[in-house]
């Protein structure tokens, strides 16, 4: 068993050149991610992230290169033998889709010496913790890697994307209360009007000034919220924001060049994906401003169409008919003091309600004074919207937006399946 | 052999121009016919059922269709029919519709369908008059079902609806919301009525693959369930009815038919 883990560690190396020469894509994932990073090596597991698309020509160029392709069963990653040692493609870690923004935020690294991306350290731990389930759960494996890897993540960020998992939350309690984390910013983004979107900022940018302490400044989502916080100073109002463009600013000018790149690539990254988006109180909207490209531009495009349809709501309006509650602009805000299981119920009915994304299957988790949307949406502009109906009923509040949009293939698949009944 | 092409809740916005039409195109050669299981547009727009109408018109197999929950949210499920029938597409509530392929007839009959559970935790025709007028409405969409499949004249009979008729294609969806999604009395429609093939859309999380209590397969074409444009399915023809046929329907209604609930 001695050599296995060099003999993982050239395999690792051999689809690592060969992917970076043929220009895909890619990024070291899992235990192997964790061991670039400094947490213990593994024994059996040699993992790369790729985008789906990606795959089949990864495929293709690892066969040529001597390596033996096998199709699993699994419908989220596929396999290569190298000898004998198995190599996982994963393409959908925990259900997600790899996207470019993923792969852009890894940070190239030296490993066993080769270079090539490595996988975030925040992103890695979203998809470690969001893996724990009922029968795989063993906190053993995953407290030495938290305590390797602590001081390169943004765990705000891992709270906020995993706040669904009662396992994720378990690991970061234990975690928490070993101090080997930071803990909950003892703040949330409550329901507080006027300062509460402010004080969440200063919170959420002392946090990334301590991170930038200890290290070079990973955190990738921190970095998209921190600058948020300097967007919402420009239009907004809140002095404490503009403690978190000042925050920001110091991390980025004490980071080595290098880090500084890096957390600059992060927060491009984060932002793309609209994620981690915090809510101006003032206006019940996203502030505007370059980070609010995501929010901004569906509450010009949403609100026309809201009032395009009069008849539709006229005619409610006449029939008496209760969902007239569902309107926008009919809507208040909801009561934000009520527990979190009845503000994720209401928000899920106006969801479904709301004509801009009248979507009856999305889910929704309140913990912690941020909310998580979860779900498929057949549109982009329904899946932006998802972030303003939240905004608009429970402003001032972290909302962050898992829905994705269900897969158009543009033409019929000619390989598609027949299934005949008989 | 019958091939049937099938897909639900498309949820066609007017900003879903150009999505659909493809996918239609591509069935030339491949399908004798395109079902579509409900929840064609996104909030019952008569705006957004152009947009279907536009996508499907001059389809090269002829497409037969269902309403869904989000076609009626707009109060103008009447006018989206007529859209819909402008631009080629039968459109089937209590209806039947039979198709020849090379000389076999394949018979469609279709209706929304309703919630109110499965048994054995269904809703009850018992309490307030709302409650009455759930069950009352799913019970008799149900019936319609049944007498639309059983007029059919043809070989082989296919139940379209949006709501499940079973509640093993639910499975994905969370158990507490199953007596919004479906109901047992559609699947005693189609059992009675002599299907040999169920489709439904409406549970987006759920399964695709069930069968009634009488054996007839029953498959949720939901988009997000089948994960690809739409599914595809063979259909012997003539003989999977005969199976599940188990008597002509009798005459009378087997449940008391309440007075319309809507117009």
């Amino acid at each position: 068993m001695e050599d296995a883990p060099r003999g993982l560690r050239e395999s690792l190396k051999r689809v690592a050149v060969t992917l970076k020469e043929a220009d895909i894509p890619f990024a070291l994932g899992g235990s192997y991610a964790c061991w670039a990073r400094g947490g213990p090596e593994p024994v059996h597991d040699v993992d790369f992230m790729l985008r789906e698309e990606d795959v089949p020509r990864a495929v293709e160029v690892l066969a040529a290169a001597g390596l033996r392709p096998v199709d699993p069963p699994e419908d989220w990653l596929t396999k290569v033998f190298d000898g004998e040692v198995l190599v996982d493609l994963i393409h959908h870690p925990v259900g997600r889709a790899v996207t470019p923004q993923m792969l852009q935020r890894s940070s190239e690294m030296s490993v066993d010496s080769v270079r090539m991306p490595v996988m975030d350290a925040t992103d890695w731990f979203e998809m470690t913790l969001l893996a724990l389930e009922e029968r795989y759960c063993d906190l053993a494996r995953v407290l030495p890697m938290i305590r390797a890897m602590r001081e390169q993540v943004d765990w705000d960020q891992v709270r906020r994307s995993t706040a669904a998992s009662p396992f994720a939350e378990a690991a970061l309690l234990v975690a928490e209360r070993l101090n080997l984390i930071p803990p909950v910013d003892a703040a949330p983004v409550a329901a507080r009007p006027g300062e509460i979107a402010a004080s969440g900022g200063a919170v959420v940018s002392s946090g990334a000034a301590q991170r930038g302490g200890t290290k070079g400044g990973k955190g990738g989502g921190k970095a998209a919220a921190d600058k948020h916080g300097g967007k919402a100073e420009g239009s907004n109002t809140g002095g404490a924001n503009t403690g978190g463009a000042n925050a920001e600013g110091a991390n980025a000018e004490g980071a080595n060049a290098e880090g500084a790149n890096v957390e600059g690539s992060n927060a491009e990254g984060r932002a793309q994906e609209g994620i981690g988006l915090r809510i101006g109180k003032e206006t019940g909207s996203p502030v505007p401003g370059e980070k609010w490209d995501v929010a901004g531009p569906s509450v010009l495009a949403g609100q026309p169409d809201v009032a395009g349809q009069p008849d539709v709501a006229g005619q409610s309006v006449l029939a008496g008919q209760p969902d007239v509650a569902g309107q926008p602009g009919l809507a208040g805000e909801l009561d934000l003091a009520e527990a979190d299981e009845y503000l994720a119920g209401e928000l899920r009915e106006r969801l479904a309600e709301d004509p801009r994304v009248a979507e009856l299957g999305l889910e929704v988790v309140v913990a912690g004074g941020c909310i998580l949307v979860e779900g498929e949406v057949a549109t982009d502009v329904r899946r932006r919207a998802v972030v303003d109906v939240v905004a608009e009923a429970a402003p001032g509040r972290l909302v962050r937006n898992e829905v994705t949009i269900i897969g158009r293939v543009p033409v019929a698949d000619e390989t598609a399946k027949v299934e005949t009944i008989s | 052999m019958m091939r049937i092409a099938a897909v639900g809740d498309i949820h066609l916005g007017t900003d879903s121009g150009g999505t659909f039409a493809p996918v239609v195109r591509g069935l030339a050669g491949r399908a004798d016919v395109l079902l579509l299981a409900g929840d064609l547009t996104q909030h019952g727009l008569p705006a957004e059922a152009e947009v279907v109408a536009a996508e499907v018109a001059g389809a090269p197999v002829p497409v037969i269709a269902v309403l869904g929950n989000h076609d009626y949210h707009s109060n103008a499920e009447r006018e989206i029919t007529a859209i819909l029938v402008a631009a080629g597409v039968t459109v089937l509530e209590g209806t039947g519709t039979v198709v020849d392929i090379d000389g076999a007839r394949l018979g469609i009959a279709g209706v929304k369908g309703f919630g109110g559970g499965f048994a054995g935790a269904s809703g009850t025709d018992f309490g307030e008059p709302l409650m009455k007028a759930f069950v009352r409405h799913t019970k008799e969409v149900a019936t319609r079902l049944r007498y639309a499949l059983a007029a059919l004249d043809c070989d082989t009979r296919v139940a379209l609806t949006h709501y499940a008729p079973i509640p093993d294609t639910l499975i994905g969806e969370r158990a507490e919301i199953y007596p919004f999604l479906g109901s047992y009395h559609l699947a005693e429609a189609v059992d009675a009525g002599g299907a040999a093939l169920a489709l439904h859309g409406h549970a987006h999380a759920g399964s695709e693959r069930g069968s009634t209590a009488g054996g007839v397969p029953v498959r949720n074409v939901a988009r997000p369930v089948i994960g690809k444009p739409c599914a595809l399915y063979a259909v012997d023809s003539g003989a999977a009815g005969e199976r599940t046929r188990m008597a002509t329907p009798s005459s009378a209604p087997s449940v008391d038919l309440a007075a319309p609930t809507a117009p």
